[in-house]
């Protein structure tokens, strides 16, 4: 759905891309990461055809952003991290507007407008100025209008920004909904818990460049071949007798223990029967699960690091 | 209906506005029909309504120029621009929704003004009217097609530059820019040989007869045609910048279009006593006049400007004809016309008394000169960089250099710093000196890097 390949961006000032690629298949949500000045926006950009790279090629849904931009824009919905409304028109005028700007049929702008607005759930505002509404209302009245035409790539930069709990959850079930509905989805956010509610994928971006092997499996995970077992009295002070009971320690982590184990459920099994008989006090035994956050910061590098 | 279109029409023309226009309209109609009336001299209160519909009309179409700009320029301040520039409209669509969108409560003012003063001018009707009528219509969609123009102008350059389009700024830009277009267009040398006067006397109310290639045509009608066709490629204009906008390519095919009728127009003035040399010689000057238009309306976009370096280079003809930039084609086009009057002079198709060949040498001159300085100061490293500094350095050089080098030399020390029909070879040879230094100056300074935008 999305294919990136060697681009190069140039600001006046700076290099801003370094030969990025990277494909994306339909269906996908990309949680787009990595420090401030990175790169992500100016990518977002490329890849919405707003902004045309020096060197290098993009295609969205099988059309160039250079040769075909027009036809990228129509398959796509771009929400950019400063955005603007038409506030003296109506929520009902502002989604018919972008309905119809974004080649939805007038037979059709009707139903659109009322799907879309359901989606980010303000059917009870249609008559309602959007200069009036508050901010996680402006910013679902954005999305709304980003989402009206039913685009086949969704692209987010920054949305949750701004937002409260409440509204953050809302816009979370929103993409989840609408990957549901097959969108490909990228989402540039530095709230990385909250991107792991529906990202299933992560790219990182670190100094215009590509960080952390590409795109990567995202989200809350099973993080194979480790289980985190829990000790009463906490796992440091049973380090001497793990080592006995031969297991094999990647790190301790409160209570936790992270422990490698191979031979699947069954090696799990007698991982579990072996720490048992050595004594252990062992009270809690589950697969490991790695966040986004900690994916993040085992493949980030820091600036000068080696 | 295109919806851009009805989204201004909802903004722009919603009924609260259209009565709050209706009643100010039946105002100012009222009482030009009660002052014109009182006037011992008149006893119809039609020229009283004539006068407010001349004043209505320039109002709004002051007011429709304003709104044409802003629906761009509103949109950047607004930061909803790049959701314009994704939606699925065409760029014809868009420029239209938005002229015709914007300036409709103007442009329905202005034809209400457009109807009264030819109502109560007391034009007997037929052609004269008709004419007339067209021509203030032209002038309806060249005003507000022209500042969209503009407006699209400055925003390419202010993204060039890392700034955000304003509208001050661009107004400033506008009016500073036609000022100095105007002072260069109506010097007394360049209005001896294109005619000028007879080109300005064109717009006078009193109408008359006008020749044009020779031939001789009603001025009103002349008139009305020659807004007529400015307009519509006002609206070309516009919508070329707007495909640049929705990141489509284009060519430079329009724009020579364009400076083909600008130079056939205005070749058409030039007296038959100047022959074919003064005719090539008028578009010449039209051409230049272009160039240093558009030397000042290109975006100073470093980026652009080496990848074309580097299609130069590579002798890419598809690169070449989408990033040419447009001054270069402006330049080519006067440098053309300078070649073929002077050609043509030395043929004897020219006026015998002006130095058409080495005048045109010496216009050439100074022009690649006067490019190499805007070039130096507008494509140098941020933040030294700037349309100010050029302006400054040309106002310099032509206007302090040359009231030093008369103090000086008289003629001849003044035909170092201004092209010179008295001393055309001075000219050419300092004007060549100074092109060689100031473009080596402006590809040094264009080749030094950025510093970091933080």
């Amino acid at each position: 759905m999305i294919e990136v390949e060697g681009v190069v961006y140039d600001y006046p000032s700076a290099r801003a891309l370094f030969g990025v690629s990277f494909t994306l298949e339909p269906g996908v949500v990309l949680a787009f990461v990595g420090p401030n000045g990175a790169g992500k926006t100016t990518l977002m950009r490329c890849m919405a055809a707003l902004d045309a790279p020096a060197e290098g090629r993009i295609t969205i849904d099988g059309f160039d952003t250079r040769e075909n931009p027009r036809e990228v824009h129509a398959a796509i919905g771009y929400l950019p991290d400063f955005y603007g409304l038409y506030e003296e028109l109506t929520v009902r005028r502002a989604l018919t507007y972008a309905a119809r700007s974004r080649g939805v049929a007038v037979s059709d702008t009707d139903e659109a407008v009322e799907r879309a607005a359901a989606r980010v759930q303000l059917t009870d505002r249609m008559e309602q100025r959007a200069g009036t509404l508050s901010r996680g209302l402006k910013q679902r009245l954005a999305i709304g209008q980003t989402i009206v035409h039913s685009p086949k790539v969704l692209l987010l930069d920054e949305p949750a920004a701004g937002l409260d709990p409440e509204a953050r959850r809302a816009l979370s079930d929103l993409i989840v909904r609408l990957s549901g509905e097959g969108m490909t989805i990228v989402v540039s956010s530095h709230i990385l818990s909250e991107l792991e509610d529906y990202s299933t994928r992560m790219l990182m971006i670190r100094d215009g460049r590509i960080a952390g092997g590409g795109v990567v499996e995202a989200g809350v995970s099973a993080d194979a071949g480790r289980v985190a077992v829990a000790f009463v009295g906490g796992a440091a002070a049973h380090s001497a007798q793990l080592a006995t009971a031969g297991a094999e320690v990647e790190r301790l982590d409160g209570d936790e223990a992270i422990l490698k184990v191979t031979g699947g459920p069954e090696g799990e099994a007698a991982l579990l029967a072996k720490l048992v008989q050595a004594g252990l006090p062992v009270r809690g035994f589950t697969a490991s699960r790695r966040s986004l956050e900690a994916t993040y910061l085992a493949t980030a590098k820091p600036k000068g690091a080696a | 209906m295109n919806p851009e279109l009805e989204r201004n029409l909802w903004l722009e023309a919603g009924p609260r506005r259209l009565a709050w226009a209706a009643v100010i309209l039946v105002i100012l109609y009222g009482l030009g029909a009660v002052f014109g009336g009182i006037h011992p001299d008149q006893a119809s209160p039609a020229p009283g309504v004539a006068f407010a519909g001349a004043g209505i009309f320039l109002f709004s179409l002051l007011w429709a120029a304003r709104t044409g700009g802003g629906s761009v320029l509103t949109e950047i301040a607004d930061r909803t621009w790049d959701f314009q520039r994704l939606s699925a409209l065409g760029p014809w669509s868009m420029t239209w929704g938005k002229l015709a969108g914007a300036a409709a409560l103007s442009g329905l003012c202005a034809v209400t003004g457009i109807v009264a003063y030819i109502a109560g001018s007391g034009f007997q009707g037929g052609a004269a009217s008709g004419w007339r009528m067209l021509s203030m219509l032209g002038w309806l969609v060249l005003f507000p097609a022209g500042c969209m123009t503009v407006a699209l102008i400055g925003v390419r350059k202010a993204r060039a530059e890392g700034r955000i389009a304003q509208s001050g700024a661009v107004l400033f830009g506008l009016f500073v820019g036609a000022a100095l277009l105007a002072i260069l267009a109506l010097s007394t040398r360049l209005a001896n040989l294109t005619n000028w006067k007879a080109l300005s006397s064109l717009f006078g109310v009193s109408g008359g007869q006008v020749t044009w290639w020779g031939e001789t045509l009603q001025a009103p009608a002349f008139q009305a045609l020659s807004v007529c066709a400015f307009a519509a490629w006002a609206l070309t204009g516009a919508w070329r910048l707007m495909r640049l906008e929705l990141q489509m390519r284009n060519s430079l095919f329009v724009f020579g279009g364009f400076l083909l009728f600008f130079g056939a127009w205005v070749g058409g003035f030039v007296g038959a006593q100047f022959g074919w040399a003064g005719k090539f010689a008028g578009a010449g000057l039209i051409f230049l006049v272009c160039t240093y238009a558009t030397a000042f309306a290109e975006p100073a976009d470093r980026i652009r400007f080496a990848k074309f370096g580097e299609a130069l280079k590579r002798l890419d003809i598809a690169d070449l004809f989408e990033l040419t930039p447009a001054v270069v084609v402006a330049a080519k086009f006067a440098i053309i016309a300078a070649v073929a009057a002077a050609v043509l002079a030395m043929s004897g198709m020219g006026p015998a008394n002006v130095p058409v060949a080495p005048l045109a040498g010496a216009l050439v001159a100074f022009m690649v000169r006067d490019l190499g300085l805007i070039a130096f100061f507008r494509f140098g490293p941020r933040p030294q960089r700037g349309d100010f500094g050029s302006v400054l350095a040309l106002v310099l050089l032509y206007g302090v250099g040359a009231a030093i080098g008369q103090l000086v030399g008289e003629k001849m020390g003044m035909a170092f710093f201004v092209p010179s029909p008295d001393y055309p070879l001075v000219s050419i040879a300092s004007g060549g000196a100074m092109a060689i230094f100031t473009w080596f100056m402006a590809l040094r300074r264009m080749q030094r890097p950025e510093a970091d935008a933080d």
